[in-house]
């Protein structure tokens, strides 16, 4: 026998294990032999379960995807999707789906779970359903589809989130739990009283102590639920959620042992009894153990793929099951032993009725010890708790005063005290000592490092403390992690901005004499030009700022390669009468200008010299049009789809609408480019989502979507509020856009500051529609100044001799020919000739005049 | 009055050799303009109060050969001042012509001198 036969290795399950193990597999460096098929029991490769429930806030199944589909292809992995293994037939090495058998020289069963749902009369109603699959998701959208109220009945952590899912899928939603608390397994008595009570008042009703007996038809909505107590509660659909079971069915039919209530038994070589087949996951029984969360399965993913490979020095030896969430907006967070169940184990509460914050920690019997911890409100003390536990640092003499409020001086277990050996991130098995190698071996911020070791790309749930380490490690390295501006400005972007403001600043040379230092250079320039814009909305040509703008916006044009400028007229959502568009044509023919029709649906004119922009402008202005701003940092354009005036489909005007925000927004400077969209309806044909504002028709009003972005690392928009009037839509963007000019880093897009905004989304919708920092009048008052100020820049400089004497190409000599720039005919007009040979001397140093 | 401009007053030769390109109310403080001397673009740098207040380097990109540089930002590092040129921000020291990331690339400079409100273009040779 040789080495060169090829050797079988199926996988059974493409879900979040399997997957891991896939890759994992692929790392391995004895792999040449092995031909690996993965059986799919879902229609679509594997996804990111633990975000299932952003499908509801973004309808993006895509998104949670873990690999591109080329991904299978590419690595020589053969993928059967929607193809489930029906029966393993161990002497024979085979396994039969319904098109084919299979041989198998190694198996691996990664069949995760299944929902289980309690024997109850009726349950099999079509509106009866479950939360697993993004399947089981779309059956629950269009469940609730005419549905009014919707329950759950389980009150664990994925209770909870399917509770939140169907408040925002409108409904009113109620969680039934038999257990007289909410989330029995994760929190004591207490804490689970506190989320009861907050939940509540989030507006789902909460029913604890109640027990199910059957479902029935309802007389007001679909169905009834009869309660032993003799009580009923009627609703239009019901989502079980009362925990879950290991699939195991296959196994257990192929004779492979099982756990006494199910769960496929492996040892620490994730082996189950036949030594040919692993099981890995949530279908997997250690020591008698399940583990419903990602981090162990991907542990036990590491170790099958290393033993599988012959590498033997992996094991698996159990797992932490702490967790930390965010439940309908309330953070929850369970360590260790949260029910305080090891011998001698003492227990410290913290209790605040007012705040709504409850805190516990178990400590060993010396109380020298964390075992474990239960926190409600406040997830903030989670990560040290979860260090001192998992690492079993020794606590201060006082462990009280990890769980006090942290104005009591809590003495934090900053980065600097953590062992080398510390688990980061436990969804890849990071630890601190992984971070500081990767940073001596010349990686070089936080990016780097998430690329490098995949930290904080499993459950997310370590991003926080990754960067603060990160950051540490950083600083400690003698690397600056500065957020000075450059080395005229020891201060960032923000604080510019507030000083500006805050001392009423309206020129940059007041600003750098007072607070900086030196005479400015290109990077402090523009964006101090930008903040003073931002606040006062002064032209930008005017005197005092002329000197500070970027090549762009000194000449209300973009530059192109050959030194010639562009000219994008405002089309203010794509919409133009035929006498405008003829207009243009007119100009363009006039100045012989390369036209062409922009990614953002309007007219580009390129090719003019800078002696040629005032006439062109002069031109465009008399026929109605005003600049597009296509230079500036500020809005560019607002696009749209045809809307309910012509399309049979459109629910609302998102002609008029884009239009209405293009002319409210246009000239307003901010730290980057804005773009926006207006779609007509869900078939979203304006691509709003891909916009740092989006709005999309509904049949009651508009939905807002944000912080999206084209460009090179695309992100799609997060859904922000829900079917608003008019005037709300406008009000929460002014809030948002006044926000983001006042915090965003320079040259900062809204995708970008939104994904390193602390709090993300939720902390954003209660900025902007809670006022929680009580800024929305202010950042709408400072809109209105802006949007009051608006001129058309290139009118004003029209009108100005002196600004208008800055467009001669030369202050000594006629202006240039344009064919002194170097053009070619190409498919009827004129482009830049590649081979640059501008008509004046560019010989070397040593020319003699 | 510097060196070179008593030179320039006393010595009716060199004037005669200097040209004048344009007026000093034709330039933008701490920006540029561009003026033409036979087949020669000069880029005009003017920084009122400085040490220095002007210098002439070709307008010329050496990377894209475009006649762009007048219209880059000005900068100052370190004491030192540079032109940031306007396609793709190469920095170029304003003394010399230095490109200061890339040591291949320079700018070439041109004598100017600031008189009686004009502004001169020096031969190379005479100073
Ligand atoms: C003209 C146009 C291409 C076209 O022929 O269609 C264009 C041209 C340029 N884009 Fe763009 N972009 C154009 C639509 C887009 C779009 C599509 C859209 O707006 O729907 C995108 C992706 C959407 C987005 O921005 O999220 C786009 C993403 C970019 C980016 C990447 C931005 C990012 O956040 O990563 C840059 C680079 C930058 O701004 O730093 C860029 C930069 C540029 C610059 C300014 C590059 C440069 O510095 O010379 C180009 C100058 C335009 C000019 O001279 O007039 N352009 N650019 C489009 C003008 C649209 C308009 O009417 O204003
Ligand atoms: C809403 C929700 C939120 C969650 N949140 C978190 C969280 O915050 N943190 C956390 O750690 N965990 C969380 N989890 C749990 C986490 O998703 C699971 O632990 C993880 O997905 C388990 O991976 P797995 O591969 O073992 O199982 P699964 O991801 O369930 O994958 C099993 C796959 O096997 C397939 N399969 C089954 N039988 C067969 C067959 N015979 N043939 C072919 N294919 C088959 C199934 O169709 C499925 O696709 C959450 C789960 C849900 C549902
Ligand atoms: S994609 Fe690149 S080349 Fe094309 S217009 Fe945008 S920036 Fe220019
Ligand atoms: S712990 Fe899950 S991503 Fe790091």
């Amino acid at each position: 026998m040789t080495t060169s036969i090829t050797k079988q290795l199926l996988v059974i399950g493409n879900g979040m294990v399997g997957q891991h193990f896939i890759e994992q597999f692929l790392n391995q460096t004895e792999t040449a032999q092995w031909q690996l098929t993965v059986f799919a029991g879902e229609d679509r490769p594997a996804y990111d379960r633990v975000h299932l429930s952003d499908y509801f806030s973004d309808g993006n199944a895509a998104k949670l995807q873990l690999v591109a589909d080329s991904f299978y292809a590419e690595n020589k992995v053969t993928l059967k999707l929607d193809e489930p293994v029906l029966a393993i037939d161990r002497a024979a090495k085979t396994v039969t789906t319904a098109k084919a058998r299979y041989c198998y020289d190694k198996l691996v069963l990664a069949t995760g779970s299944y929902p289980f749902v309690p024997p109850i009369a009726g349950n099999d109603n079509q509106h009866c359903l479950v939360y697993r699959t993004i399947a089981d998701l779309e059956a629950i959208r269009a469940s609730s589809k005419g549905a009014r109220t919707g329950v759950v009945i389980g009150g664990g952590l994925l209770g909870l989130e399917a509770a939140n899912a169907l408040k925002l899928q409108g409904l009113e939603a109620h969680v039934v739990e038999f257990a007289p608390q909410l989330m029995p397994v994760q929190l004591d008595k207490d804490g689970g009283e506190l989320l009861r009570c907050k939940i509540a008042q989030l507006g789902v009703s909460v029913h604890t102590d109640k027990a199910t007996s059957s479902i029935s038809a309802g007389s007001e909505q679909r169905l009834q639920l009869n309660f032993s107590d003799g009580t009923v509660l009627q609703t239009d659909l019901i989502v079980f959620s009362a925990g879950i079971r290991p699939q195991d069915s296959l196994a257990k039919d192929a004779g492979l042992e099982l756990g006494p209530r199910g769960g496929i038994v492996i040892n620490n070589q994730c082996q189950s009894s036949d030594a040919d087949i692993y099981a890995i996951g949530e279908c997997a029984l250690w020591q008698g153990q399940l583990f419903g969360l990602v981090a162990p399965g991907y542990q036990m993913a590491r170790t099958a793929a290393a033993v599988l490979t012959g590498d033997n020095s992996q094991s698996f030896s159990g797992a932490d099951m702490s967790t930390k969430l965010k439940l309908l907006g309330v953070d929850v967070g369970s360590i260790g032993d949260a029910h305080g169940r090891t011998p001698g184990a003492i227990s410290l509460r913290y209790r605040n009725d007012l705040l709504g914050e409850y805190r516990k920690l178990v400590l060993s019997a010396d109380g020298k010890q964390l075992l474990g911890a239960v926190l409600v409100g406040d997830n903030s003390y989670y990560d040290s708790l979860l260090q001192y536990a998992l690492n079993g640092i020794a606590l201060p003499a006082d462990p009280h005063s990890l769980i006090l409020p942290q104005s009591s001086g809590k003495p934090l277990l900053g980065p600097a005290a953590l062992p080398a050996t510390a688990t980061l991130c436990s969804c890849h098995n990071v630890s601190k000592g992984a971070i500081c190698a990767a940073l001596d071996n010349g990686v070089q911020d936080l990016a780097g490092i998430k690329s490098c070791t995949k930290a904080a790309t499993g459950c997310g749930g370590c991003a926080a403390l990754l960067k603060s380490v990160v950051e540490h490690e950083l600083t400690a390295r003698g690397v600056a992690v500065s957020s000075d501006l450059c080395e005229h400005f020891s201060y960032s972007r923000q604080q510019l901005y507030h000083l500006v403001r805050v001392d009423g600043l309206k020129t940059f040379n007041e600003l750098i004499s007072r607070h900086g230092r030196g005479h400015g250079c290109e990077i402090c320039k523009p964006a101090v030009a930008s903040i003073l814009a931002s606040c006062w909305n002064e032209p930008v040509l005017a005197k005092p700022h002329v000197a500070l703008q970027d090549t762009n916006d000194t000449f209300l044009a973009n530059m192109q390669k050959n030194g010639t400028y562009s000219v994008v007229p405002r089309i203010p959502g794509g919409e133009i009468t035929p006498a405008m568009l003829i207009s243009i044509g007119q100009v363009a023919e006039q100045y012989q200008l390369y036209t062409k029709i922009t990614g953002g649906q309007r007219i580009d004119l390129f090719g003019a010299t800078l002696d040629q922009l005032p006439l062109i402008w002069q031109q465009l202005i008399d026929a109605g049009f005003e600049t597009g701003h296509a230079y500036g940092k500020s809005l560019r354009t607002v696009k749209s789809c045809v809307g309910s005036t012509w399309c049979r489909y459109g629910v609302q005007d998102s002609v008029s609408m884009a239009i209405l925000l293009e002319n409210r927004y246009k000239g307003v400077r901010a730290p980057h480019k804005i773009k926006m969209a207006v779609s007509g309806c869900t078939r979203e044909c304006a691509e709003a989502q891909s916009k740092d504002v989006g709005v999309i028709a509904t049949e009651n009003g508009w939905n807002l979507y944000v912080c999206g972005n084209g460009g090179m690392k695309p992100r799609h928009a997060d859904l922000f509020a829900t079917d608003l009037n008019d005037q709300q839509l406008l009000s929460y963007i002014d809030r948002l856009l006044m926000f983001y000019i006042k915090t965003a880093d320079r040259l900062q897009r809204t995708a970008t500051w939104m994904n390193n905004l602390e709090g993300g989304l939720d902390y954003l919708r209660e900025v902007i529609i809670n006022d929680s920092l009580g800024l929305c009048a202010e950042l709408e008052a400072q809109m209105q100044l802006l949007i009051a100020n608006y001129q058309c820049e290139w009118q004003t400089v029209l009108n100005d001799p002196v600004q208008r004497a800055r467009f001669n190409s030369y202050v000594n000599a006629a202006a240039p020919a344009r064919s002194d720039f170097g053009f070619v005919p190409e498919r009827g007009q004129l482009i830049p000739s590649r081979q640059l040979n501008i008509n004046v001397s560019i010989e070397s140093k040593e020319t003699s005049l | 009055m510097s060196q070179l401009a008593h030179a320039l007053e006393s010595q009716p030769s060199l004037q005669q050799q200097a040209v004048i390109l344009c007026r000093q109310q034709d330039l933008v403080p701490f920006s540029g303009v561009a003026a033409r001397f036979a087949e020669y673009a000069i880029a005009l740098f003017y920084l009122p109060g400085e040490t220095v207040e002007l210098y002439g380097l070709s307008h010329i990109d050496p990377v894209t050969k475009a006649p762009v540089m007048a219209h880059g930002l000005l900068g100052e590092t370190k004491g030192e001042f540079y032109v940031a040129a306007p396609l793709h921000k190469q920095q170029y020291r304003l003394s010399d012509g230095q490109c200061l990331s890339d040591s291949a690339l320079t700018l070439q400079v041109f004598k100017v001198q600031l008189l009686d409100g004009q502004v001169y273009l020096l031969p190379p040779t005479e100073y």
